[in-house]
């Protein structure tokens, strides 16, 4: 799942991007509001991690004219403000979370889930398709009740799959969405992925929709 | 001793001109009737009976003059102390509204019933209430400032021992222990800074005042920073001037100066010059080749965690605001413009010492 982290401090920042990328989340991390809106126009986010005061672009301004512009990513904001007032601010502003510094990984990363399923309409935290039940907490998934053993990314394009299910993404979207800028990734590495799952999951939890993309039913369809 | 009552004072003052009016009234009435008196009877009666009779329209003289004095004090006096009693109410509620209060509640006092003699009072009582919000409101502020300001580097202290914890390879792990030591280095410097400053604001410092060679003060300075500067590839260079001896406490000048160029260097990028020098009249100045502050942000330099740079590459928020006190306790004046260079320029104007 890919997030943005826009922090101004570059120690924190870095910081947050690690702690990310170890929970399983695909994380960029920019450092002003400018750099984060251009960022937010041209990728695809599953969540965003804002901090307050930032330069060029306040966080709340920012955040202002995403919401203004129309764009429903969920935003967490991640600050070292706990005073009443700025977190009531910063929920009017538009944000879905606000979580004060210093944080736990595991309070934070769960949030950041929490939003995701929120965002998709889910109501039960793990996922469930054709006898695939992926809890995206534990990052663990199992074909008829019996633990599959997943590498990360591949555990990644199933979730992006199984939480857009009943909808097709196209292999750019999904790899848009399971890597982060300046990873290698080989061209036709969403078609090995899917190949791999396929292979120990049910064979047919995964469509192929020729031309355009792949697709897992929806449960109830 | 009590303390003087508006009403008793009233009461006195009235009850005693009253009663003084009155005496005056009976004593001038007592001779005169007597005198008039005695004329008239000598003339017409015998000595004894002149003098019985003269006693008699004496003694009526004195009841018709001392029954209404002995009834009238009384009834004067219940009217002064109702009057007054009513007259006071209003400063009755107003101290019962002012005693009702919370501490916290700084809201003008309610002035439609006041007397015109008391409004005054009111009115400034009110004006200090407004002072006294604004300070707290600032205090408030700065509390909150300094909460985020302690807040941050904790953060980055507990980020990167988290991210240290579950690290998968050394080089991870490493990088995350790096970061935590340059986090738990600024934060030592943030809080340092914080105590220089609570100590600098909450009074006096301790020691004399000395003779302090401004001159020996740049080139001390200039010494100390010049391998940081060099490190960063930038020329620090110190003009002299005049030599100018100012009236100060040593330690505190250098923390003054120091900051300065400590500032002029972290803001100038590698390959810029920055300047530390004296001027006559008993001025440092501090300029740099950096890319200066921009003109409607200058007078905000100095606030309390107020920074133009993103974080990180600046410091703690708080050095102008240790040069801006020191100054003050030094009664120097200090100036921020922008350098003929590019940079920002920085002066402080002291009063030499003869």
């Amino acid at each position: 799942m890919r997030v943005l982290v826009v922090e101004d401090d570059p120690l924190l920042g870095r910081g947050v991007q690690a702690g990310l990328e170890q929970a399983g989340f695909a994380a960029d991390w920019v450092r002003d509001g400018v750099a984060a809106h251009a960022a937010l126009g041209g990728s695809d986010y599953a969540a965003v991690v804002l901090d307050l005061g930032l330069p060029r672009l306040e966080g709340l301004e920012l955040l202002r004219r995403l919401r203004g512009a129309g764009d429903r990513t969920p935003v967490l904001i991640l600050s070292a403000r706990d005073a009443l007032e700025d977190r009531v601010k910063g929920l009017d502003a538009g944000a879905d979370d606000y979580v004060v510094k210093p944080f736990q990984f595991e309070e934070l990363a769960a949030r950041l889930r929490a939003l995701v399923r929120r965002a998709h309409g889910e109501a039960a935290p793990a996922l469930r398709a054709a006898g695939v039940t992926l809890d995206p907490g534990a990052r663990t998934v199992a074909w008829k009740d019996q633990p599959v053993e997943l590498p990360a990314r591949e555990f990644d394009v199933l979730y992006e799959l199984m939480l857009n299910a009943g909808r097709v993404l196209s292999r750019e979207q999904l790899q848009g969405r399971v890597y982060r800028w300046g990873e290698e990734v080989e061209s036709n590495a969403i078609d090995v992925h899917v190949h791999h799952l396929r292979r120990k999951l049910a064979p047919g939890l995964i469509r192929t929709i020729r031309g355009v993309g792949y697709l897992v039913p929806r449960e109830d369809a | 001793m009590a303390r003087p009552s508006l009403r008793r004072r009233l009461l006195g003052v009235i009850l005693g001109l009253t009663a003084l009016a009155w005496l005056a009234i009976g004593v001038s009435a007592y001779l005169e009737v007597r005198h008039e008196a005695r004329e008239l009877f000598e003339e017409h009666l015998s000595r004894s009976e002149a003098r019985h009779a003269r006693e008699e329209i004496v003694e009526a003289l004195g009841e018709s003059l001392v029954w209404p004095l002995a009834a009238a004090l009384p009834a004067l006096a219940l009217a002064i102390w109702l009057g007054v009693g009513s007259g006071l109410r209003p400063l009755r509620e107003l101290r019962d509204q002012l005693a009702q209060r919370s501490p916290t509640d700084l809201a003008p006092v309610e002035s439609a019933r006041t007397p015109a003699e008391i409004e005054p009072l009111v009115a400034e009582l009110n004006r200090l209430l407004g002072r006294i919000g604004e300070t707290l409101q600032r205090e408030r502020r700065l509390t909150a400032d300094a909460a985020h300001e302690l807040r941050t580097p904790l953060a980055v202290l507990s980020t990167q021992a988290q991210v240290a914890r579950r690290a998968t390879s050394d080089t991870a792990r490493d990088e995350a222990l790096d970061a935590l030591a340059a986090g738990a280095e600024r934060a030592a410097r943030l809080i340092e800074q914080m105590l220089t400053l609570a100590r600098l604001e909450s009074g006096q410092p301790q020691g004399a005042m000395q003779r302090v060679e401004l001159r020996a003060l740049a080139r001390e300075v200039a010494a100390e920073l010049a391998p940081r500067a060099l490190h960063k590839h930038i020329e620090l260079a110190l003009e002299e001037g005049p030599p100018t001896e100012v009236s100060g406490h040593p330690g505190l000048l250098t923390v003054l100066l120091r900051n300065l160029v400590d500032n002029a260097v972290r803001y100038t990028p590698a390959g810029g010059s920055v300047w530390v020098g004296v001027r006559a009249p008993a001025t440092l100045e501090v300029r740099d080749s950096g890319p200066g502050v921009p003109a409607a942000e200058l007078p905000r330099l100095g606030e309390r965690f107020h920074r133009l740079a993103p974080q990180g590459e600046a410091g703690s928020g708080l050095g102008l605001s240790i040069v801006l006190r020191i100054a003050e306790l030094h009664g120097a004046h200090v100036r921020f413009g922008n350098a003929t260079e590019g940079g920002l320029a920085a002066t402080v104007s002291f009063t030499a010492c003869r």
